[in-house]
């Protein structure tokens, strides 16, 4: 903990004397948002009072392999202008408001490719059209949102837009070595490891590396250059129970740099360890049902805490909505808890920061890191909560309820009707100040189950994490937004490895098949011990709108006094009719 | 039961993915042709290898570059029998089936590896089985509860065995003189300020096509194309988007054309784009036109084209505009209509839509669709219709989806042909004959809609890019804006007059229920006595608000 806050107060300081950018790429930008705010302007509309531009110049290998076989492998180098055009002024503007917009126009808005290379006019000519295709956009906007509020008698009167004191940040440009032929070998290797299983119907392996240089500039003075790296090495497996259900599980290692991943020979056990638990669940029966003490371990605990805490405290602002129908389609998963602010939210036990300045924790990266947010704002830690008790929310310059300002925590994120940026988790670090040895709190979860007299207590090791969105997602995600239709999902994800301890005679045995019933974000007041072994967990958020944001987690085992699990309901399917033709040899 | 015929077929050539395609398509065909409550009577797998270099350039730098390769599988299976399977149209349920919209996107390794592909062949093949024999109990289902359909022709179509083997090539294609040369032609456009986008593509494209079926067929076709693309767009001042393109189309790079003929490409759309910006926009007309040869090849396609395709004439959801015409005049006597996927070339230009086999592992055969006028025959794939038992090799699609009858190479020949000046002196002696002031003449045509469907109107759209009014006065041609052709195809038709003599090709790609397909349009410019045009939608914005931070503007500025 101490040695997070230390890296912080260092990143913060490092900031004076740093020379500014001197690329065509910058040049070019900069001289186009100069023109832009002093020049554009329609007739009798209203000008901008705020302009930004955020650039990201994004170099990529990516490589997926299956059953020891390249499947795909690829290197490229992209470009990209994401640019905010504000019109009307920081206390009501066009933001915060959804509404349906055409999207057939030949110019750009939002966002547009820029060239590779630093062609100064070429780049200005890109950057030129879709500004003027975004102030077209904002102004249109901003007419439908006052006319809206107009026939809404309530409304709030929170800004749109918070000020900051403008910041200039040029850190040196950092570039990733990937070794694409190395890679290929490791995902190949790490594939291949399935022909040992024969109980596991699919797999895959994908590595993916990306070095993102980021310039962000506004008509505030804010200004930075920054790289954001990430390396992810992810293994799905899928097959289905003797009995029709589909099983599907997965591990991920990640970094800021393939050079952080475990050495290799640790990845292919861990993937191996995954592969084995994945085939013995293959032959369990399905669990009916469940009701007593639980104790989250490791992953597991981690995803407890940021399925309910993280994302609870995350997006605290609902925006304003045209109509029912878009606010209806618009049910988002973020933001549960922004309402409890002052209240509690956990365990009077239990603190948690939230600190995007933190590289490494106790010598493991965390991918959750950077120094300037979406907005152009340096990184701040944040104290969630102290003593259980919920005292901020994680911001973006779109104030909130009791929130007024930034918290350097705003990230970019695409959505059916337009991009917004919104408060969202980086390294999310839980504190407690009271803690058992792991050892103790499996002997607690056993004396609890003899006091409400049941014959085992379940602990749980993983819960199912997001998944990039596949094609069939991206098309029900579009019908349903033709339909209106959606589903309405638990808060918490269900476990993906769990296990019973025998309250007699302390056995440890898998269990398959059990999803939570009704779970509420009162199960973290519900904590009634914490272990004393920290878990990192870095992962990557995959959001329903196809965003994906890498996260670290910090968290410890947590005993949870009582929670009601049910049979998961799953579609079975009979097993494959014909044996795989490798095994049947 | 059926015979299900895997010949043990001898190409010659040892190949690994399609060793390892047959040897899962026995292995499953030996299990599954016996499976209960349904047996699976026809089996095929179909890889589908893309590479996929793509350069692209705007204002004198480069934009995108990729060099993309990926393998993907379809697999079409039947369960039943020919006369009723699986596949057979269900009439009722709720209207749009969402789920059979989606394709099935199947992503194989890119390395010959027989296990890792077998792996996937085995498991897909799994659920596509279960699919089948789900989908063909909702079609008994159906059988019970409705109407006898029109045409009661049987599913499936046999085919012959084929054995046919391209030897592996490489994508051959040196970039860096492409790089070079793409910026130079993009900075052309950066005279011209108002041009808001601009751009200059190659994309260098290897297919190689692996289909092995229960036919006994084995086929491993290769098919490269290389694409130069110039494109660029502006904005009239009342905000009607405007945009012009062209492609180069060849089978080897050293066909494309060289530099002088597609500047003066690029220059035409300028002077083009430049002209349209200022046009005057055409009120609603009724009247005589011609359309020029490339431009009536892309009339042809979506308003004839589409219509002939062979499974638009069984499905009960289908206008049918031609089913019941066959040996009737459906166009003028002196008009016929082929469609060859076998023409590879054309005066001299490759056509893109040229290939030898189909989809469904059937050689491509020319087709003789209207001869003299009379309508004589469909575009087949291996759904037979009423009087046409069998595929003539039309049966594409792009991967991920089902396949349906396509157009290949659509060829339009003419007996009454004229020179062009010819068929302009006719279009004004018509207007004057009609008392109109003006004809018009259509140049070049992006594509259109053709609304083949029963429920909607059975009209078309096409969308004219670039138009003149040609007036009877003498006057000079004079560019026209805004204006969208519509009509009904059968009506249309009747209104052909005359055609040049002028051939070209169109070449392009075609989008429908089955995906995207590459295909070619022959036709000689024609002269029709009727033409109807309406308003185009356009969209309300207005030109971009700033000058462009043009490179021209600045240089000029200096002294």
């Amino acid at each position: 903990m101490k040695s997070g806050i230390i890296l912080s107060l260092l990143f913060t300081l490092v900031q004076a004397g740093e020379p500014p950018d001197s690329t065509a790429l910058y040049k070019a930008a900069s001289d186009e948002l100069t023109r832009s705010i002093q020049k554009l302007k329609i007739e009798n509309q209203t000008k901008p009072y705020y302009i930004s531009y955020r650039i990201e110049d994004t170099r990529m290998t990516e490589m997926r392999a299956g059953f020891g076989s390249i499947i795909f492998s690829n290197t490229g180098h992209s470009r990209d202008a994401y640019v905010t055009v504000r019109v009307g002024n920081y206390d009501r503007d066009n933001s915060n408001f959804i509404c349906q917009t055409r999207s057939m126009n030949l110019i750009d808005s939002d966002q547009t490719p820029l060239p590779l290379e630093d062609d100064y006019y070429a780049i200005r000519q890109a950057l030129w059209i879709v500004t003027d295709g975004t102030y077209k956009k904002a102004l249109e906007r901003l007419a439908r949102k006052l006319a809206t509020l107009q026939n809404q008698p309530r409304h709030d009167t929170i800004p749109d837009f918070a000020r900051v004191e403008p910041t200039t940040s040029f850190k040196p440009t950092r570039f990733m070595d990937v070794d694409t032929n190395y890679w290929q070998e490791i995902v190949c290797q790490a594939s291949a490891l399935f022909k040992e299983f024969p109980e596991i119907q699919e797999s895959e392996v994908t590595f993916k590396a990306r070095a993102v240089i980021r310039y962000f500039l506004d008509t505030e003075g804010n200004q930075s250059r920054t790289t954001h790296t990430l390396s992810m090495l992810e293994t799905v497996a899928k097959t289905q129970s003797k009995d029709g259900d589909p099983l599907e599980d997965r591990i991920g290692f990640y970094g800021l740099d393939p050079g952080d991943f475990p050495d290799q020979p640790a990845m292919l056990k861990a993937i191996r360890a995954m592969a084995e638990t994945l085939s013995i669940q293959v032959s369990l029966e399905k669990e009916e049902d469940y009701s007593g003490p639980m104790l989250f371990v490791g992953q597991a605990a981690a995803e407890l805490f940021f399925q309910i805490l993280g994302k609870g405290v995350s997006d605290p602002k609902t925006p304003l909505f045209e109509n029912e129908m878009l606010a209806q389609s618009a049910s988002s998963e973020l933001g549960m808890l922004t309402k409890r602010l002052g209240r509690r939210v956990m365990s009077n036990f239990l603190s948690a920061i939230d600190d995007p300045l933190i590289i490494k924790w106790h010598g493991t990266p965390l991918i959750g890191h950077y120094v300037i947010d979406d907005e152009g704002v340096p990184a701040q830690p944040v104290e969630v909560a102290i003593d259980g008790k919920l005292l901020s929310v994680l911001m973006s310059r779109t104030p909130a309820k009791r929130m007024p300002m930034t918290n350097g925590h705003g990230r970019h994120r695409d959505e059916n009707y337009g991009p917004r940026v919104i408060g969202m988790v980086s390294n999310l670090i839980i504190t407690p100040n009271e803690q058992y040895r792991v050892g103790d709190l499996g002997a607690m979860l056993v004396d609890l189950c003899k006091d409400y007299d049941i014959p085992y207590g379940i602990v749980i090791t993983r819960l199912e994490s997001t998944t990039p969105l596949t094609l069939k997602d991206r098309y029900m995600r579009y019908f349903q937004q033709m339909t209106g239709g959606g589903q309405e999902k638990g808060i918490l994800s269900k476990p993906v490895t769990a296990y019973k301890v025998d309250v007699e005679t302390g056995d440890v045995a898998l269990v398959r098949g059990l999803d939570f019933a009704d779970v509420t974000p009162r199960v973290l007041r519900d904590i009634i011990a914490v272990g004393n072994e920290d878990y990192v967990y870095n992962f990557i958020y995959r959001d329903g709108h196809g965003n994906a944001y890498p996260m670290s987690v910090i968290a410890p085992p947590v005993l949870v006094e009582e929670i009601d699990m049910e049979g998961i309901d799953t579609k079975p399917t009979k097993p494959p009719i014909i044996p795989h033709p490798y095994f049947k040899k | 039961m059926l015979g299900i015929c895997v010949a043990s077929l001898l190409s010659g050539a040892a190949d690994a993915t399609l060793d390892g395609m047959e040897q899962e398509l026995q292995r499953s065909v030996k299990t599954l042709s016996g499976a209960q409550p349904v047996p699976l009577y026809f089996l095929q797998y179909e890889i589908y290898d893309e590479h996929e270099i793509y350069v692209n350039a705007s204002q004198g730098a480069i934009f995108f570059d990729s060099d993309e390769r990926h393998r993907y599988l379809d697999i079409d299976i039947r369960v039943g029998s020919p006369k009723l399977d699986n596949t057979h149209e269900i009439r009722s349920g709720p209207g749009f089936n969402y789920m059979e919209w989606i394709p099935t996107i199947i992503e194989v390794p890119i390395q010959d590896d027989r296990n890792a592909l077998r792996s996937i062949l085995w498991i897909e093949t799994d659920r596509a089985f279960k699919n089948a024999q789900e989908r063909y109990t909702k079609v008994l289902a159906e059988k019970q509860v409705k109407v006898a359909e029109t045409d009661t022709s049987p599913d499936f179509s046999p085919a012959d065995p084929i054995d046919y083997y391209d030897p592996p090539t490489v994508l051959d294609i040196d970039l860096f003189p492409w790089y070079v040369r793409l910026r130079s032609l993009s900075r052309r456009f950066c005279d011209h300020p108002w041009l808001f986008q601009s751009q200059m593509t190659l994309r260098a494209e290897k297919y190689v096509r692996y289909i092995v079926n229960t036919d006994g067929t084995r086929i491993r076709e290769e098919r490269v194309a290389f694409r130069l693309n110039v494109y660029a767009a502006t904005m009239a001042e009342d905000g009607m988007e405007l945009y012009l393109s062209h492609s180069f189309y060849a089978t080897d790079p050293s066909r494309l054309p060289g530099d002088n003929e597609i500047i003066s490409r690029i220059d035409s759309i300028i002077t083009n784009l430049d002209a349209l910006r200022s046009a005057p926009v055409v009120e609603p007309y009724t009247g005589p036109a011609i359309l020029v040869n490339e431009a009536s090849g892309v009339f042809f396609h979506e308003i004839f084209g589409h219509r002939i395709e062979g499974h638009r004439q069984k499905s009960e959801f289908e206008g049918q505009t031609f089913t019941k015409k066959v040996g009737e005049q459906i166009l003028p006597e002196f008009i016929s209509i082929y469609d060859d996927p076998t023409m590879a070339t054309f005066n001299d230009r490759d056509c893109n839509g040229h290939y030898r086999h189909d989809d469904e592992g059937v050689a491509a055969q020319p087709v003789t669709v209207v001869e003299n006028g009379i309508l004589k025959g469909f575009l087949m794939n291996r759904s037979p219709i009423h009087g046409f038992p069998r595929s003539n090799g039309h049966g594409r699609r792009s991967h991920g989806k089902p396949v349906v009858a396509r157009q290949g190479v659509l060829y339009v020949k003419s007996e009454k042909e004229v020179p062009f000046e010819d068929l302009r002196t006719a279009l004004i002696k018509e207007c004057r004959m009609q008392n109109k002031e003006y004809g018009l003449i259509f140049y070049d045509i992006s594509g259109g809609f053709t609304s083949t469907g029963r429920s909607g109107t059975q009209s078309f759209k096409v969308i004219p890019l670039l138009v003149k009014r040609i007036y009877v006065d003498g006057r000079p041609d004079e560019v026209v804006r805004g204006v969208d052709i519509v009509g009904t195809p059968l009506l249309s038709f009747s209104k052909i007059q005359l055609t040049g003599d002028d051939y070209d090709i169109f070449n392009g790609t075609c989008g429908a229920e089955s995906g995207w397909v590459p295909v070619s349009a022959i036709s000689p410019s024609i002269f029709v006595s009727e033409i109807e045009v309406e308003k185009k939608a356009k969209a309300q914005d207005k030109p971009p608000i700033l000058p462009a931070p043009n490179r021209h503007s600045a240089q000029r500025r200096q002294p």
